[in-house]
């Protein structure tokens, strides 16, 4: 009887240690070239996880006041900023630059994108993760959406100084990584906007 | 015994997909952030693809075919070439493909596939990037074809102006 609960016992660790395993992020980005930077200077400024696209338009729409405790942090790294209408390199991130481009573009962000670093002024660099539904997800909450991180920098070509950094998740993303690339072009339009 | 082990079992599984859920949850108790005010700024890089323009598809790990096909049943006004050269515009891009799962197969009863690419056109003379697009189709009916097609169609407003 008691050898039949602890077998029992074993096999449902088992279980909750399988999807735990499953659940944690895996350990390297899908490409190199994450910055330090990058997450600690807006660690805080993490969009709404869940329906993120309604979520970014109800945000825009909607203006509360903000307190100093829960402002996002977008403060250029080295107190300096990213000049309206400049030409911006976005650096290969296994793919993931395309839907950085298209986040760029879609938000409106009044930069150039140029296909070509020596044209360019400013430089982004980063890296992106995609972590797929694992079954239990999928059999128990009936959702196959994936979580999504990314973190960009960009910097100053010239000077090599990170004017500007930024890190999203998107828990259960609805459009995956569409979503993130849209984060931060909406994100970078607003550090442009402000000065 | 047996509602012993029925329970157990239920939570086992609970608890198993309460973890693989948790990154969500995590990411909803950060999300007080005050909405930031509007920005009004105009893109820059918002030119025009002039109508039969000469485009050439760079390699995207077999996108480009779809991404070919898609140009063509869309009927957009452009000019597809196979040299680089001749081309006054390039479009580069990336596809990623989820096929569907054993879960979602017998859970859901789906084994549509998801699919999402992106696309972004560069003006060759200047290097600017023109128009950037990106797709994200859930259990997608035809799996690449439909996310070329999208492409293609935004493409088309693009050059039409629409």
């Amino acid at each position: 009887m008691h050898k039949r609960v602890a077998i029992l016992a074993v096999y449902c660790l088992a279980i909750v240690g399988y999807a735990v395993a499953q659940s944690n992020p895996q350990n390297a980005p899908t490409s190199g070239q994450s910055s330090a930077t990058s997450q600690s200077a807006s660690a805080d400024a993490q969009p709404k996880a869940k329906n993120d696209e309604v979520a970014d338009a109800k945000e825009s729409k909607v203006t509360p006041p903000a307190t100093p405790a829960t402002a996002p942090n977008h403060t250029p790294v080295n107190g300096l900023k990213i000049p309206s209408g400049s030409k911006i390199y976005v650096a290969p991130m296994a793919g993931f630059e395309n839907y950085v481009v298209a986040g760029i573009m879609k938000k409106k962000v009044p930069v150039s994108i140029v296909a070509d670093r020596d044209k360019a002024d400013y430089e982004i660099n980063g890296a992106q993760e995609t972590q797929k539904a694992g079954w239990a997800k999928i059999v128990f909450t009936g959702n196959d959406s994936t979580n999504e991180e990314a973190s960009i920098n960009v910097t100053q070509i010239k000077t090599g100084a990170v004017v500007f950094a930024y890190s999203v998740h998107k828990g259960n993303s609805v459009r995956g990584k569409q979503s993130a690339g849209e984060a931060i072009g909406k994100h970078l339009n607003e550090a442009i906007g402000k000065d | 015994m047996r509602k012993a082990t029925i329970l157990l079992l239920a939570i086992a599984f609970s608890l198993a997909a309460f973890a693989q859920d948790t990154q969500s949850k995590d990411a909803k108790g950060q999300d007080a952030k005050p909405a930031e005010a509007k920005t009004t700024n105009a893109p820059l890089t918002n030119k025009k693809i002039p109508a039969n323009s000469k485009v050439f598809l760079a390699p995207m790990g077999g996108f480009e075919e779809d991404l070919k096909a898609a140009i063509q049943s869309k009927k957009v006004p452009v000019v597809l070439v196979t040299d680089k050269d001749q081309a006054d515009y390039e479009i580069a891009g990336t596809s990623d493909t989820e096929k569907a799962s054993a879960a979602k197969k017998v859970v859901m009863w789906n084994w549509h596939s998801n699919e999402q690419a992106s696309i972004t056109v560069s003006d060759r003379k200047s290097g600017e990037v023109v128009f950037a697009y990106s797709v994200n189709k859930k259990s997608s009916a035809h799996g690449k074809r439909s996310t070329a097609e999208a492409c293609a169609k935004h493409l088309k407003e693009q050059i039409e102006g629409k």
